[in-house]
């Protein structure tokens, strides 16, 4: 980490500017040492700041070029930015080229206050950030600039566009474009904008954990947009009507991919090669597509047609898809991969993790791990109708899908045993609350340590209490067991849903693909290479048990690197990539930032079917927005858009 | 309630509004470029900012909504300083050309660069001559450089008229409105109406007349069609050089068509008539209007005394003032019959609510209260955009669904949930089949009259028999009957290319179901007129009929729904009066031409479609046909009993005393299937409208074909085909359309009406032969 010489980053100033190295002090922000291989980064300018690291950098000369791309990505939509920043250029020009006036720095001040005070979004309101911090910490220098007697280095400048929600997205959708979109009644256009970063838009609206929603800047004034719902309003809009979309894609250069799964990385690894121009194969071992988004999430949540729909545009660009094709078995990846040019594996994470409880491995009647339970019933199986009482064990997403499941295939009795307490469930608090409205039981605070059989069935389970304590690695306090607080309850079904693992028993040694400790595939975190050359991976199988949307924006990034690779190209990440690493590393959102917005406008909830009737049946539980809903909740968008810029030197 | 100061006046108010609404409700100026009643917040200039406790930042009141205790002020020297500085940001590229700028006057930012006492441009920069770039329409004029980006245009486009024309292009300075989708462009000038600037201006008129030098604004009712617009007339010596409106003008709310906005220029046209004249073989002779008015009465008297009838045709464009001065002149002679254009729907559907025992007439703002809206036999677009404005205003506010019903996919249906393309003259029985759902799978019932016979009829149909005949799919009909299920309160949308059963059926099923009904009127005071003359017949019967021998035309052109041959034959053995303004076929086969009054001139009431009131007012007569009329009964020894009309017709619309019931309908034709059937659009429109240049610029002549009937006729994109009916042929050039449902030949005619050859009645399934010219 090189030391930083000025910083006004989130108002905490240091200026270490004439210190010795040990007098120095570092600001909160950590700035990476490269950009990436060969580019060190000398200052960053951004939103909420300014960073120097070289006390050489040219300083009106980077603020020129911040500007320049501020005006650049003002959008025309209000007036002080789109205007008042090329008016700020205009200044700033003439100091640059000698014509300035000490009275000039008054007047950008001002104006840029203004600017700052009643831009319409982001740009225009965190646009002119650098130039007042530049104006306020380095007034000497500006006057120098004007006299003419100050000359700076001058390095190469990159930036990129960004916002809270979008750097959090994992598939890194362009999100407040497309609320604007939907603001502008541009519906179908709106589509487009989340397709050019997913081909799941139907899913993602409405499985998706949103960890945008968590970084939407709207939730520092009232609540936080409603993204996902949005997502949802667009991509039903289409359906509801059923047109299907027009997809500009690129002629085929006749090489081919194979895919092996059809679950959500799979899906949009290949969506994005074919419409690179690629032929694809998809290998699916089951019959459905849309691996554990169609066999892992209940239809009350993800109806079905949503998906096969979603699978019949990936296909209209022309991905072929063969199901019931095990691979390992029918066919091993060695052998795919003397037929394809380039072969990507998104086979996800299939299987339960182990309890590790007493009579786990017995193969009791009654013992389902979560996992299998809903995929049977997904696949319109009851695993074992004479059970009407229902154990499930765990916190997460899966184990609240089993529960609210059971019910729908006729169980009476569910119940829910987490070994912590509500606030630490890791599922999402709306599925919860749902399930409780279901009627669902809830234990909270004790963890099975034994399951209760007889004649090979399983009749009940013994649970122990627990307490929380010191907190562990995630921050979580660690639950500890209770001595002698053993309790038992009856059930006739017990379901583990503690976790998921992957099952890698397709793949054989010759296959030369390594496999980490953690028991998940290796793939190169930016290329997503195997370590055979030419296979490719990512999704659970590569990161472990992990959400939905990361699988998919990672199966599209994937995408891009399989297009480099089979280009002949370096596989390297696009500045897009290396900046939406960057950004991430030093932070977009900041929870403690007062936002200036008056007036108080709720986020519209969607109308969801009565618990007593729902409970029951797979309808779907939500519906989704209206027109006018929806044009309302666009409206709440702040439109966070910021630029951040760095100067690099090349080695 | 909730309570907010305001420059320190407390305001009581509502929740989910805006400051900008509160304040301009309380008389409370706020300056603002942007904001727009009917549009959604843009915030794009950024005036109206003001001062809120507890907020150091100013914030905007357009995208602010109240909140209990708010304390704002919209007066201060940081905002006045701030609006300042936006304002020279303007005018950084603003030309000052405010000299030759049509909009002096009325220019927002004119005003708001003067309230702000800014005397000079400080931050001029070096601009480019403002070049003329096109427009998506010739009838507007874009003037890029006084554009203020406002984006009121760009939004009005899609909130308002719902069409995507325009784009925001380039970004920072180079920021500017574009076209995007040209093709989507349907000169309605609602960008136009919207613009605060001169940055858009009308490119019709010649004259331009400056706000301080116009006529006092005259505003009057639309004569193009029954929607019963709004719009002022701006005017200098009795020119009209542009029709204006304003936000909250009349129930079109500043909202106008195509014709509306532009449709006026033909009340200027040199060739109009000014005096009456006698054709003698085909020798024209001038007459003074006394001499006219003789000659009219001498004639009439003689068929009278002969034994003949009279027939009289009357326009449905004119006043309902004029109408019943004609029905008083009918009355006279022992034999009148009376018909009109308005004969073909309006007549038949206020005889039709008659019938059923319902009161005539709707509210608009009911739109926004249904929660499923059907359209069908009007394609509102074309037919009636402002009509299609208030349906999507009721999507846009209350997110309505829509699911539009018709031989062509309109622009509508974009909006639509669901659009089904139906065979001609089948709308009404589809509804038939969603009227027998209802009742066997719902249980729905009625106790009103009839219901069992309507119920024996309507159970009898068969599903798969009527979707054939329809065109429609299993599927396509099970997700209505799923729409009509989770619906809580339907609209039905109407026009008149449902056919008369149609309109029967219309009502039969909101009898049943309570859906509201909204018929959209395609003749001005077509309702007025039909309520006037209570008994109508049709107009081809006063052509063909040999007892009827004096036939009086009054404004209107009958060519337009009757065949020219039936008219050219009954001219050489009828006596034919024509009232005219302008020249049309009719004219040169009259034998006595006496000039009318414009639409500008004319002085009384219409009644629109949904049978409200509408004033018609002049700027100057040059003829009144009031007088004539008046002069003519004056003559006759008749004294016109009554000068106050709207009270009688009211009463008509709302005829009470009768039992509500189910209409039986004895016999109905359906279009044979495996042919083609013509359907008539746009037939019964103002026939002055050939003379208007700006619709020479923007509107044609179509005839409409499906893709897969052009291709199994093997015909090509705009190649002349002769069309052939029972009655006779014509040659036409046909446009093949992805969006029209298969079977149907879709005239859409604007200026040749040549395709009246083909049919002997107009609301009769009508089947045609295509083939290559």
């Amino acid at each position: 980490m090189s030391t930083v010489i000025f910083s006004s980053w989130q108002k905490e100033i240091v200026d270490n500017r004439g210190k010795g190295e040990e007098e120095r002090i570092s600001p909160r922000i950590k700035i990476p040492d490269l950009f990436s291989e060969g580019e060190k980064i000398k200052a960053f300018f951004g939103w909420d700041g300014i960073v120097l690291l070289d006390e050489s950098v040219d300083i009106l000369d980077m603020l020129l070029a911040y500007l320049e791309a501020v005006q650049k990505e003002s959008c025309g939509r209000c007036l002080p930015c789109s205007k008042g920043t090329f008016l700020l250029l205009d200044v700033l020009r003439k100091i640059r080229d000698g014509k300035g006036k000490k009275e000039d720095l008054h007047f950008l001040k001002n104006t840029a206050t203004y600017i700052r005070d009643s831009s319409r979004c982001s740009i225009g309101q965190t646009g002119v950030i650098p130039l007042l911090d530049v104006i306020e910490y380095f007034s000497a220098d500006m006057e120098s600039y004007i006299r003419g007697e100050k000359k700076g280095k001058k390095f190469t400048y990159k930036y990129s566009v960004t916002a809270p929600c979008m750097n959090a997205c994992p598939s890194s959708l362009n999100i407040p474009k497309y609320i604007e979109e939907i603001r502008d009644g541009s519906f179908v256009e709106s589509l487009s904008t989340i397709r050019e970063r997913t081909c799941l838009p139907g899913t993602l609206g409405r499985v998706c954990v949103r960890p945008c929603e968590e970084n939407c800047r709207r939730a520092l004034v009232d609540e936080p947009v409603s993204i996902k719902w949005l997502k949802r309003f667009a991509a039903d809009y289409e359906m509801e009507r059923g047109k299907f979309p027009s997809i500009k894609k690129n002629p085929t250069d006749g090489k081919r991919v194979a895919v092996i799964g059809a679950g959500p990385a799979g899906l949009s690894c290949a969506y994005y090669l074919a419409l690179k121009g690629y032929k694809v194969k998809i290998f699916e071992r089951l019959k459905e597509p849309g691996g554990m988004a169609a066999v892992g999430i209940p239809d009350y949540r993800l109806p079905r047609e949503v998906l096969r729909r979603e699978v019949e545009i990936i296909k209209s660009q022309g991905v072929e898809i063969e199901y019931g094709v095990t691979v390992g078995k029918d066919i091993t990846i060695s052998e795919i991969k003397k037929d394809f040019d380039a072969v990507f594996i998104g086979v996800g994470a299939q299987t339960s993790t182990k309890m590790g409880v007493e009579g786990e491995d017995k193969q009791l009647k009654g013992f389902i791990p979560g996992i299998k339970y809903l995929f049977d019933i997904n696949c319109g199986i009851d695993p074992y109708p004479e059970g009407k009482r229902v154990v499930v064990v765990g916190g997460g997403n899966v184990a609240i899908d089993c529960v609210r499941t059971s019910f729908r295939i006729g169980k009476t009795d569910v119940n829910l045993v987490y070994r912590r307490s509500k606030a630490e469930m890791p599922a999402d608090p709306v599925e919860v609350r749902d399930a409780e409205e279901e009627g669902v039981k809830f234990h909270f605070l004790c963890n099975p340590v034994r399951i209760l059989e007889k004649d090979g069935r399983v009749v009940g389970v013994e649970l122990i209490r627990m307490e929380l304590g010191e907190p562990d690695e995630s921050g979580r306090r660690r639950p500890v067991p209770v001595p002698g607080s053993e309790f038992k309850i009856e059930t006739d079904i017990l379901i583990p849903a503690i976790g998921q693992a992957i099952d890698l028993s397709f793949l054989d040694e010759k296959d030369g693909i390594n496999v980490t400790k953690k028991g998940t595939l290796y793939a190169d975190p930016d290329t997503f290479m195997t370590s055979r050359e030419g296979i490719f991976s990512a999704g659970d199988c590569v990161t472990g048990p992990d959400v939905l949307v990361r699988a998919a924006g990672n199966g599209r990034r994937a995408a891009e690197m399989i297009d480099l690779y089979l280009r002949g190209l370096k596989l390297v990440p696009s500045e897009e990539e290396r900046f939406i690493k960057f950004f991430s590393q030093i932070r977009v959102f900041n929870r403690e930032e007062k936002v200036e917005v008056a007036g108080k406008m709720d986020r519209i909830h969607l109308r969801m079917l009565e618990p007593e009737k729902r409970k029951w049946v797979f309808d779907e539980v939500e519906e989704g927005y209206r027109v006018d809903e929806a044009f309302y909740e666009s409206m709440r968008c702040l439109r966070c858009y910021r630029i951040g810029m760095v100067a690099l030197d090349h080695d | 309630m909730i309570s907010i100061d305001i420059d320190g006046k407390e305001i009581k108010t509502e929740e989910k509004r805006t400051i900008i609404e509160v304040a301009r409700e309380n008389g409370i100026y706020i300056p603002t470029l942007c904001y727009h009643e009917r549009l959604f917040p843009i915030g794009s200039c950024r005036l109206c900012i003001v001062e809120i406790e507890g907020f150091e930042k100013p914030q905007t009141a357009c995208t602010t909504p109240v909140v209990d205790g708010m304390r704002i002020v919209t007066k201060s020297e940081r905002l006045f300083e701030m609006r300042r500085e936006f304002l020279k940001f303007i005018l950084m590229e603003h030309p000052l050309d405010c000299p030759q700028c049509d909009k002096a006057g009325k220019c927002k930012l004119q005003d708001l660069v003067y309230e702000h006492r800014i005397d000079k441009a400080d931050y001029k920069i070096t601009a480019k001559k403002d070049r003329i770039e096109p427009f998506s329409t010739p009838l507007i004029r874009k003037w890029p450089k006084r554009c203020v980006l406002c984006l009121r245009c760009y939004h009005a486009c899609k909130e308002i008229s719902g069409q995507g024309v325009l784009q925001i292009e380039g970004g920072g300075l180079g920021s500017k409105i574009g076209i995007y989708k040209a093709e989507e462009c349907i000169s309605c000038g609602e960008c136009l109406g919207v613009c605060p600037v001169g940055a858009l201006t009308e490119n019709l008129s010649p004259l331009k007349t400056r706000p301080w030098m116009a006529e006092k604004d005259v505003i009057t009712t639309c004569p193009h069609c029954g929607f019963g617009c709004a719009f002022s007339l701006v005017s200098q010596n009795g020119y009209i050089s542009k029709i204006e409106t304003e936000e909250r003008m009349g129930p079109n709310m500043g909202s106008l068509c195509v014709r509306g906005r532009f449709g006026y220029d033909f009340a200027m046209s040199e060739l109009r008539i000014k005096e009456p004249f006698v054709r003698i073989y085909d020798e024209k002779r001038t007459l003074s209007m006394e001499e006219a008015q003789r000659e009219l009465i001498n004639n009439l008297k003689e068929i009278e005394e002969e034994g003949g009838a009279i027939g009289f045709i009357v326009s449905p464009r004119i006043t309902n003032e004029e109408a019943s001065l004609i029905h008083e002149l009918g009355r006279i002679f022992k034999k009148a019959y009376f018909s009109s254009s308005s004969y073909f729907f309006p007549y038949k559907l206020l005889k039709a609510y008659k019938n059923a025992g319902l009161p005539y007439g709707y509210d608009l703002d009911d739109l926004a209260r249904c929660d499923l809206i059907f359209t069908t036999g009007s394609e509102l677009l074309s037919d009636n955009h402002v009509f299609s404005v208030k349906i999507r205003e009721a999507i846009k506010r209350k997110g309505v669904k829509i699911v539009t019903i018709d031989q062509y996919e309109g622009p509508l249906s974009a909006y639509a949930i669901k659009s089904l393309k139906v065979r001609t003259f089948c709308e009404g029985l589809l509804f038939d089949l969603v009227a027998s759902y209802l009742i066997k799978e719902e249980g729905v019932r009625s106790g009103i009259r009839n219901y069992d016979e309507y119920r024996k009829s309507i159970l009898n149909l068969e599903e798969k028999t009527v979707l054939d005949l329809c065109g429609i799919g299993e599927e396509d009909f099970k997700d209505i009957l799923k729409l009509i299920k989770g619906s809580k309160r339907m609209g039905i949308v109407f026009g008149s290319a449902i056919g008369e059963a149609g309109i029967a059926k219309l009502i039969n099923f909101s009898l049943l179901s309570g859906a509201l009904l909204f018929p959209v009127v395609e003749q001005a005071n077509g309702v007025g007129v039909s309520a006037i003359f209570n008994e109508m017949v049709d107009p081809l019967k006063i052509f063909t009929d040999e007892e009827i021998r004096g036939i009086l035309i009054f404004d209107e052109e009958p060519s337009q729904y009757l065949s020219s041959d039936v008219i050219e034959k009954a001219s050489k053995s009828k006596y034919i009066v024509h009232f005219a303004f302008l020249p049309t076929e009719i004219t040169n086969l009259a034998n006595l031409v006496i000039p009318v009054s414009g639409f500008h001139e004319r002085e009384g009431t219409y009644f629109s479609g949904s049978g409200k009131i509408g004033r018609v007012r002049k700027i100057k007569s040059h003829v009144d046909s009031i007088s004539i009329l008046r002069g003519l009964l004056l003559k006759l020894n008749c004294t016109w009993a009554k000068n106050e009309v709207t009270g009688q017709i009211e009463d008509y619309l709302r005829g009470e005393g009768v039992e509500k019931s189910y209409l039986l309908i004895d016999h109905e034709e359906y279009p044979k299937k495996g042919v083609i059937m013509a359907s008539f659009r746009d037939t019964f429109k103002n026939p002055y409208l050939r003379y208007s240049k700006g619709m020479k610029m923007v509107e044609s002549d179509k005839v409409y074909i499906s893709r897969r009937d052009a291709e199994a006729l093997n015909l090509k994109e705009g190649e002349e085909v002769k069309i052939e009916s029972k009655n006779g042929s014509i040659m036409a050039k046909i446009s093949i359309n992805d969006r029209m449902a298969e079977g149907v030949l879709l005239f859409k005619p604007h200026f040749d009406f040549s395709f009246t050859k083909l049919f002997e009645q107009l609301d009769k399934p009508l089947e045609v032969k295509v083939e290559k010219g």
